[in-house]
């Protein structure tokens, strides 16, 4: 009897119904674009800012120098050495290909390091072994969002190198995937293979990025580079500055013993004397709060937005409520108690609100691409949560809205029945 | 020992009911024995529907005590009356009051639901009783009247009160009509019901047991 009497009472009352439902819907809609919306942007900046974990640059500590390659382990041997989570050297100079002159520059692509006297094991006081531990570091796990198209380079050694052209350069300078080209520096020159075209987003695709070791050749600069990235775990740094060379002595050894940038850094510096440390993270940090605030105006948008639609539905159930009212009186004169008569408005505002919500969330999922396209440039899909938290949050709107409006239907006296029209 | 006219079913005593100002109400005492017919009447503006509703719990008192059926009902809350009214009392209209979006048959079995559950069976045979069986599925705007007063009856039956009220059952309804409508009265006060109807049909009242006269809201009996 309870679907019948649900389904007739919204069967015939559809423009009234409806006009509850284009509430939930205008609420639903927006709050699913934007979650939509918010929930994609974030995963994808999110990814970036992960990758951009990158967070220190190394120079040469002098104009005109160069950083020693052989130096550059030493990095996993200082105090906060697991949070050093990789790094990749880069030596890059401008070449000439095609008679063209293009950025080539050399890093590691996924290298294994040695790194002597890593894993020491102790008995007693006494040092019993010193093992000789490895990592595996380079671009691979450092710029994770580098997209090959084709083949990394390989490692092994061979009479033409391989290299990445990136997607500009490769357009440049008609270059596919298995073309050969010379590159020449001064008097130097070498041929590689374009193993694949490389989609970085930033200035790597309009260079050609080959082995460490084969830059070092071509540009005679064995054993030297000229910046390395490091991506480091690190520890926000208090909000007043630290000055390291005033603080008193317990108080410097606790800063060192932070895993602040800063901190990282000068480790560094000690004992890769060739280097100076500068953090890089500044943009990804600003790109990370602006997107905490974005985020915020999202929610404080959707928050609106559903206030209003319960707001709607209130009203529309009210006036439904009230062109019941008889209907009401007699339903309880014929025996329905309170809840009864709760259950069946609150069922009614559930149907509105799972109807709201889906065709709302369906404009959504279009409005979101829409704005994606038009404001981020970019291809946003629908997100199972952000479907499911837009339903949750229709079906909560449309009975939160009925609330009061339900309460009234529950208080009806019956004998309102018995009195005349 | 206990048989019809023997067991007392209403008994009110002291009743009274105002409105803001107005007194509709004025110490109303009588009894009605189980299986009664009490005719209610008065003139327009009496209190009879303002004791119609008192005795079918859909209302409570300002003061004064009203046992129906063994239970004092003066002090229920809502919920209690409408818990008292479910399986005590069986409501008839004058406005013959039918869920407009709801057929006959389901009219009746929605009071099953609200009772307890539904029974389409029963709810059938209750309307075929009533000489509805051959409108089960209409709506109430196809319905005439007369046909519309009797599948209230069969409503106010189907979960088998041990009270009958109806208030003007009667007053919209031809003559014909009005005699499919007492003869199903009949046979329930046969069947020992007691049957609490309020009328200005004097011809009505000359089939019941006995008359509340009431005028101002005063009871004469
Ligand atoms: N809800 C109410 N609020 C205020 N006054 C009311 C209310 N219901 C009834 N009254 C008043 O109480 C008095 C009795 O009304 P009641 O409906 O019981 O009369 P009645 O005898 O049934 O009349 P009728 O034969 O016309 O149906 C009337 O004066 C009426 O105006
Ligand atoms: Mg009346």
């Amino acid at each position: 009897m309870f679907p019948q009497l649900l389904l007739k009472a919204i069967q015939r009352r559809k423009l009234r119904i409806a006009l509850a439902v284009l509430a939930v819907v205008m609420g639903a809609s927006i709050a699913s674009t934007l979650l939509t919306v918010s929930f994609d942007i974030n995963d994808k900046m999110g990814k970036e800012l992960k990758s951009y974990g990158a967070n220190i640059l190394l120079q040469p500590s002098s104009e005109g120098a160069f950083i020693n390659e052989s130096e550059l382990y030493k990095m996993k041997t200082i105090f906060w050495r697991h949070n050093i989570m990789g790094y990749s050297p880069y030596l890059g100079d401008t070449v000439k290909v095609k008679d063209t002159e293009i950025v080539l520059s050399g890093t590691y692509f996924d290298e294994e390091i040695r790194i002597p006297g890593l894993n020491k094991t102790f008995i007693g006081n006494r040092k019993a072994d010193e093992k000789e531990a490895t990592i595996r570091t380079g671009v691979k796990t450092i710029a994770p969002w580098w997209k090959v198209d084709g083949e990394w380079p390989a490692p092994k050694e061979t009479l033409v190198g391989e290299a990445l052209v990136g997607i500009i350069a490769a357009e440049n300078l008609g270059l596919k995937q298995g073309d050969l080209f010379r590159a020449e520096s001064g008097s130097n020159n070498r041929t590689f293979k374009v193993s694949g075209i490389l989609s970085t987003g930033g200035d790597e695709d309009g260079q050609v990025i080959v082995s460490l070791k084969d830059a070092q050749m071509l540009f005679e600069k064995q054993g030297m580079v000229d910046r390395v990235v490091v991506s480091a775990l690190t520890k926000p740094e208090p909000e007043q500055k630290i000055d390291p060379s005033r603080l008193p002595p317990e108080k410097y050894e606790i800063w060192y013993c932070t895993p602040y940038i800063s901190s990282i850094m000068l480790q560094i510096e000690e004992t890769v004397p060739s280097a100076s440390a500068r953090p890089i993270r500044q943009v990804a940090d600003n790109e990370g709060k602006l997107l905490k605030k974005f985020e915020w105006l999202m929610f404080l948008i959707t928050g609106i937005a559903m206030t209003t639609a319960s707001l709607g539905v209130a009203a529309a159930m009210n006036t439904s409520i009230f062109e019941r009212k008889k209907e009401i009186g007699l339903m309880k004169a014929i025996g329905a108690d309170g809840n009864q008569i709760a259950q069946l408005f609150f069922a009614e505002a559930a149907v509105t609100g799972m109807m709201g919500g889906a065709i709302g969330i369906i404009i959504g999922i279009v409005l979101a691409r829409i704005v994606g396209m038009w404001v981020f440039g970019a291809i946003i899909n629908p997100s199972l949560f952000s479907v499911l938290i837009s339903g949750i949050l229709s079906l909560a709107v449309a009975l939160l809205g009925s609330m009061l409006p339900v309460k009234k239907a529950v208080e009806i006296e019956p004998s309102v029945i018995l009195r005349g029209d | 020992m206990r048989g019809i006219g023997l067991i007392k079913m209403i008994i009110a005593k002291d009743l009274v009911k105002k409105y803001d100002t107005t007194c509709a109400l004025k110490d109303a005492s009588f009894t009605i024995e189980k299986g009664e017919w009490a005719n209610i009447m008065g003139p327009s503006g009496s209190g009879k529907t303002t004791l119609l509703n008192l005795i079918g719990c859909l209302d409570s008192p300002t003061s004064g005590s009203l046992m129906v059926n063994g239970s004092e009902t003066s002090k229920l809350s809502q919920k209690e009356r409408t818990r008292f009214r479910r399986e005590n009392i069986g409501l008839v209209f004058q406005q013959f009051h039918m869920i407009p979006h709801l057929t006959a048959l389901e009219n009746v079995m929605i009071a099953q639901y609200f009772h307890s559950i539904e029974d389409e069976k029963e709810a059938r045979e209750a309307l075929v009783h009533v000489g509805m069986g051959h409108r089960l599925h209409h709506l109430p705007s196809r319905l005439s009247g007369g046909e519309q007063q009797r599948v209230c009856i069969a409503r106010a039956l189907i979960n088998q009160p041990q009270i009958i009220l109806a208030d003007e059952p009667t007053g919209n309804l031809d003559k014909k009509n009005e005699e499919a409508v007492l003869d199903i009265f009949r046979e329930l006060h046969s069947e020992g019901r007691t049957i609490v109807i309020v009328t200005h049909n004097p011809e009505i009242g000359e089939i019941g047991d006995k008359i509340i006269q009431i005028s101002h809201g005063e009871v004469n009996y």
